[in-house]
C-alpha cells in the first residue's frame, strides 16, 4: 500500500515586489526563509549587511526587509545587539526611509532580539526606542523544542491563520517590558502571537508550553503601525508536514481514516499573509 | 561539555539532532567527548568536479579566519597521549565559532562557486604543519614564510607557530590570477586572509623566519620518512562469570530501576540544547512521540524540497570490551545500522566510521583486545555489504595521577569504539518513528531472543559481569533487515525501535512511554523471564503494526516476526506463565524522566 498524499504543490508565480534577506557574521536562516518566501509566492536576495553598506544592493529596491535567525556575533554581547548596533551606524537614514514606505519587515528569533535592540518594535508613534527585550530564558538555557502559537490579533500577518506549531529555538527569548509599555501594546493589539497548549488555551506562563517565560506568553508583537513583525518562534522551519513533530502520529491516524496527507504546514500561512499584503 | 557542544554547533548554524550520554566510572581519568559533522557538495558547478582539489606550483598558500596563539600546542599529541600532573594546559584550542562560520558562508557561498581557489584545507591536528604540507604533496613542494602567518600576540616561537592548532583557520591554494578577487571578497566579509607562502614544485618543504631558513625538509620524507613501528599483541583472558541469582517473581521494580538507569534514562535536557531544527531539516528529531522518548536514529532533510533525507545513528557498547572485543565491535556495528534500518533507511544506503578510542596500547594485551575489535568491524562490515567511510583513533587514554591519601592511580577507559551511521532515507514521508501510534495495533518483536547478557545493563545493575555478549550472524541480519525496510517502504509499520541497552523489556516501555500508550504483552519461549526480558541479543526491534497489515507484514519478515501482543490501555502489562508485569505507562515515564529531570 503507498501512502495517499498530494504532490508537491507546484511553486506560485512570484509576485513582483522582492524581498531582501539580511545575512552574515552569525546570521544562519537565511535559506530557509528564502525559500519559505518563494514556495509562498515572493522572490528575495540574500545580501550581506557589507553589501548593503557598500551600496552593491539597495535597500529601496525591495519592499520586504527580513532579519533572519542565527546567532549574529555569537551574541557575546547579547543577543543581536552587535548586529542592530551595526545596521543603527551605517544603515539608519535607508532603514527610515524604507519604514516611511508602504514596506513590511519581518524578524524571527535572532532577527527579533534585532529588531528589538534597534526599536522597530514596538515604535510608538514612529519612535524607534529600545522599549522591550527578550532576555534569558527562565530556565537558563537554550532550548529548541516545537511550540504552539495562536494570533492575538487580527491583523495582514495573521489573517487566516488558527494555530502555528513550530520550533523555538534560543537562550534569550524571555520577552519583557515594563508594566506601561505591556498596557500599550496590549491596548493597541500589537500582540501578534503568543504561547499557547495544544488546544489553544493559553500557556499562562506554564513551562513547556510557554518555553521561556515571556510575560503575557507573547512569542511576537507587530510594531504599533503592524508593518514590522518580530516573532522568536521560527515558522521558517517547519514549512512541510514531514517537519512537524508530531506528524509520524498525525500520518498514521489520518491514513487509518482514509484522509489525505498534507505537503505543507499550516505555518506557511504567515508568509503567504506577506504575499497577499502586497498583492 | 553540552554547552560547548551548543555553542559550536549552535553559532554554526548547522543541526545538531544526534548525541547520546555513555556512564561508566572508568571515564572518570579521562572523558571521552565525541562530535561529527556531515556536509554536502554538490557534484560539479561549471563543469569542475567539486570533490577534486590540486594545488599547483605557484599557488599562494594563504591563511584565512582565526590568527595563531599559543593555544592548541600539541592537541593532537595531548589527546592521544596519558594525562598526568605534566600535561599541558595550553594544549585545548580555545574556539570561537563566528570566525569559522564568517568564512564558511563566504567560502561556500561565493568563493567556491566563483572557482577562486585550487584547494583547501582545514587546520587541523598540527596547524598549518600539517594543513600545507598535505597540500603540498599535490604540487610537489612549498615554501612558508611563518614572519606572514598573523599571530594573537607577539613572542611566539617559529616552531610554536608552524604546529599551533588554534581554530577557525583554513589554508588555501589561491592561484596568482586570482588573488586579487579572493583577497577582495575576504575584506568585504571582515574574513582575516593573509598570504604565507607559495606552494611549489620542488619536492621540498622549506619555512623561512626572520630571513633564515629554519626548516628544509624533502617532500617524500616528510611524509614517508617514519619507519612503520612494530608492535606485539598478546590474547586476552576471558574474564566473567555468570551470576547467581534467581528470577525474581514479579519484575516491577526492576524495570522501573532499568529504566532508572544513567545508560538507559531520559537525557532530553542535552538534546534540547542543541539546536536541530536550523536549515528546516527536521524530520525525525532527537526525541519523538508525545511522550518525549530518545530515539536512536535521526532522520533529516538536507535540501529544501527533496524527498530524501540524511538519517543517523550510532551503536556503542564498551561494556562488552573486556570480554569480547570482537563481538562489541559487531555489536557497534549491528546496532549503528539496525537504527537506520528501524527509521525506513534501506540498508543498501548505509555507510559507517569507525571511532577508536583505547587505552594503554604498548601493552600487548590492549593491543590484542584493538586487533580483535578490528577484525570484528572487517567481518561485519564486509558481510553487510557497508562501507567504513571514514574513522579516527585515539590510543592512550589513561590517567595518571593520584588519590586523595597521596597513592599513585591510573584510571583507563574501557577499550571504546563508537560506530556511527549515515544513510540516504529515499523517502523522507515513509520514514517511521519509535512511538506506539494507535490503540489495537498488534506488537511484534523482530527476532529470537537469546541468553546473552554479559556486559549488559542488567547484569551491571546486578553487580556481575557474565561471560556470554550477544553474537551476530550479519548475513542473516542483512537478509532480515531488507525485509523489514521493506515492509517499512510499503507503509504496513506504525512504529519500529531497535532492541538495544536494556533489552526488550526497556525497548517495549520506551515505546508505550513514547505513545503514551499501554500494552499487552505476552511472553513467548521458555528463557528465564529476566533473562528473556533484559538480554541484549542483536539484531531485534519492536514493531507495531496495524491489524489491517498483519498479513502483509507477516508475510514479509516471515519467521523472523514474533507476535508479542497489542497496544492499548494505560498499563504496560507483560505476562509469561503468570503475570510478571502491570504497570501504568505514567509510572514508566516518571522513572524514564527522573534521574535528569531536574536538569
Amino acid at each position: 500500500m503507498t501512502l495517499p498524499r498530494t504532490g508537491t504543490p507546484a511553486m506560485p508565480e512570484p509576485i513582483f515586489e522582492r524581498a531582501l534577506i539580511m545575512s552574515g557574521f552569525g546570521i544562519n536562516s537565511e535559506m530557509e526563509t528564502q525559500v519559505a518566501l518563494l514556495r509562498a509566492g515572493m522572490a528575495s536576495d540574500i545580501v550581506h549587511i557589507n553589501d548593503l553598506i557598500d551600496h552593491k544592493a539597495r535597500l529601496a529596491d525591495y519592499r520586504l526587509l527580513v532579519f533572519p535567525g542565527g546567532f549574529s556575533y555569537g551574541d557575546d554581547t547579547g543577543a543581536g545587539n552587535a548586529y542592530a548596533n551595526r545596521v543603527r551606524n551605517n544603515l539608519w537614514r535607508d532603514l527610515e526611509e524604507f519604514l516611511a514606505g508602504d514596506n513590511l519587515v519581518l524578524g524571527i528569533c535572532n532577527g527579533f532580539q534585532i529588531l528589538a535592540n534597534l526599536g522597530l518594535v514596538p515604535a510608538f508613534d514612529r519612535q524607534y526606542r529600545r522599549e522591550i527585550a527578550l532576555v534569558p530564558n527562565r530556565k537558563g538555557v537554550l532550548e529548541c523544542r516545537f511550540v504552539t502559537l495562536k494570533p492575538g490579533a487580527d491583523n495582514l500577518w495573521t489573517r487566516g491563520i488558527e494555530r502555528l506549531y513550530c520550533p523555538v529555538s534560543h537562550g534569550e527569548g524571555n520577552f519583557s517590558c515594563s508594566k506601561e509599555t505591556l498596557q500599550k501594546i496590549r491596548r493597541q493589539k500589537m500582540i501578534a502571537f503568543s504561547y499557547c497548549r495544544e488546544d489553544l488555551s493559553p500557556a499562562n506562563g506554564e513551562y513547556p508550553y510557554n518555553p521561556n517565560g515571556s510575560v503575557e506568553d507573547i512569542a511576537g508583537i507587530t510594531s504599533a503601525d503592524g508593518k514590522v513583525l518580530g516573532m522568536m518562534p521560527h515558522p521558517e522551519r517547519a514549512m512541510d508536514f514531514v517537519n512537524l513533530y508530531d506528524w509520524p502520529l498525525k500520518k498514521e491516524q489520518m491514513k487509518r481514516q482514509g484522509v489525505q496527507v498534507p505537503h505543507e504546514s499550516m505555518n506557511m500561512q504567515l508568509f503567504k499573509n506577506i504575499v497577499k499584503y502586497f498583492q | 561539555m553540552v554547552h560547548g557542544v551548543g555553542v559550536g554547533g549552535n553559532c554554526s548554524g548547522i543541526p545538531t539532532p544526534q548525541g547520546f550520554v555513555w556512564f561508566d566510572d572508568r571515564y572518570v581519568g579521562k572523558p571521552l567527548v565525541f562530535a561529527g559533522t556531515v556536509g554536502i557538495i554538490p557534484r560539479e558547478v561549471d563543469g569542475r568536479k567539486m570533490h577534486e582539489k590540486r594545488a599547483q606550483a605557484g599557488d599562494h598558500i594563504v591563511m584565512v579566519g582565526g590568527r595563531v596563539g599559543k593555544d592548541g600546542i600539541h592537541g593532537a599529541t595531548f589527546s592521544s597521549e596519558a594525562l598526568d600532573p605534566k600535561s599541558p594546559v595550553t594544549a585545548v584550542q580555545i574556539g570561537d565559532p563566528i570566525t569559522q562560520k564568517k568564512f564558511s558562508d563566504v567560502i561556500v557561498h561565493e568563493a567556491r562557486d566563483r572557482g577562486l581557489y585550487h584547494s583547501i584545507t582545514d587546520n587541523g591536528a598540527g596547524g598549518i604543519s600539517c594543513s600545507v604540507a598535505e597540500m603540498a604533496k599535490e604540487c610537489n613542494g612549498c615554501h612558508v614564510i611563518l614572519d606572514a602567518v598573523p599571530l594573537k600576540y607577539p613572542g611566539m616561537a617559529p616552531w610554536e607557530i608552524w604546529i599551533s592548532e588554534s581554530q577557525e583557520r583554513m589554508t588555501l591554494a589561491v592561484p596568482p590570477e586570482k588573488l586579487a578577487a579572493f583577497m577582495d571578497l575576504m575584506q568585504r566579509r571582515n574574513v582575516e586572509a593573509t598570504v604565507i607562502g607559495t606552494f611549489t614544485g620542488t619536492g621540498r618543504c622549506v619555512v623561512e623566519y626572520h630571513g633564515s631558513t629554519v626548516m628544509d625538509i624533502d617532500l617524500v620524507f616528510l611524509h614517508d620518512g617514519l619507519p612503520k613501528k612494530q608492535l606485539m599483541t598478546a590474547p586476552a583472558a576471558a574474564t566473567g562469570a555468570d551470576p547467581d541469582v534467581p528470577c525474581p517473581p514479579r519484575l516491577e521494580e526492576l524495570l522501573l530501576t532499568m529504566l532508572r538507569r544513567k545508560n538507559i534514562c531520559s537525557k532530553e535536557f542535552i538534546s534540547l540544547q542543541y539546536d536541530h531544527t536550523v536549515q528546516g531539516g527536521h524530520v525525525l528529531g532527537p526525541v519523538q512521540g508525545k511522550g518525549r522518548v530518545q530515539g536512536m536514529a535521526t532522520v533529516t532533510r538536507v535540501l529544501p524540497g527533496s524527498r530524501k533525507g540524511v538519517g543517523l545513528s550510532q551503536g556503542l557498547f564498551p561494556a562488552y570490551a573486556e570480554i569480547d572485543p570482537y563481538r562489541m565491535a559487531a555489536a557497534g556495528i549491528d546496532t549503528a545500522i539496525r537504527g537506520l534500518v528501524a527509521a525506513g533507511v534501506p540498508p543498501s544506503a548505509i555507510a559507517i566510521l569507525d571511532n577508536f578510542c583505547w587505552c594503554s596500547s604498548d601493552d600487548p594485551v590492549r593491543l590484542g583486545q584493538l586487533k580483535a575489535a578490528a577484525f570484528g568491524c572487517y567481518d561485519v562490515a564486509t558481510a553487510f555489504g557497508t562501507p567504513f567511510i571514514s574513522g579516527k583513533d585515539s590510543m592512550f587514554n589513561d590517567f595518571s595521577g593520584y588519590d586523595a591519601a597521596g597513592n599513585p592511580v591510573k584510571i583507563s577507559v574501557p577499550p571504546t569504539l563508537l560506530i556511527s551511521s549515515i544513510g540516504v532515507h529515499p523517502d523522507i514521508h515513509a520514514a517511521v518513528s519509535l512511538d506506539a501510534k494507535i490503540e489495537g495495533d498488534l506488537v511484534y518483536v523482530i527476532g529470537d531472543t537469546n541468553e546473552e547478557l554479559a556486559g549488559s545493563e542488567y547484569f551491571a545493575h546486578l553487580g556481575v559481569t557474565g561471560s556470554t555478549v550477544p553474537a551476530l550472524d550479519p548475513v542473516a541480519m542483512k537478509e532480515r533487515y531488507q525485509h523489514l525496510s521493506d515492509a517499512i517502504s510499503h507503509g504496513l509499520v506504525a512504529s519500529a525501535f531497535p532492541v538495544t541497552h536494556g533489552g526488550l523489556a526497556v525497548a517495549l516501555a520506551k515505546v508505550a512511554i513514547a505513545g503514551s500508550l499501554g500494552m499487552d504483552i505476552t511472553m513467548p519461549g521458555n528463557l528465564r523471564p529476566d533473562y528473556y526480558l533484559f538480554s541484549e541479543t542483536l539484531g531485534r526491534f519492536v514493531v507495531t503494526v496495524a491489524p489491517d497489515n498483519k498479513r502483509a507484514f507477516e508475510r514479509a519478515l516471515g519467521a523472523d516476526a514474533i507476535l508479542l501482543g497489542r497496544v492499548g490501555g494505560k498499563n504496560l502489562r507483560i505476562t509469561g506463565t503468570t503475570t510478571l508485569a502491570d504497570l501504568p505507562v505514567s509510572e514508566l515515564e516518571r522513572a524514564y524522566k527522573e534521574p535528569f529531570g531536574r536538569y
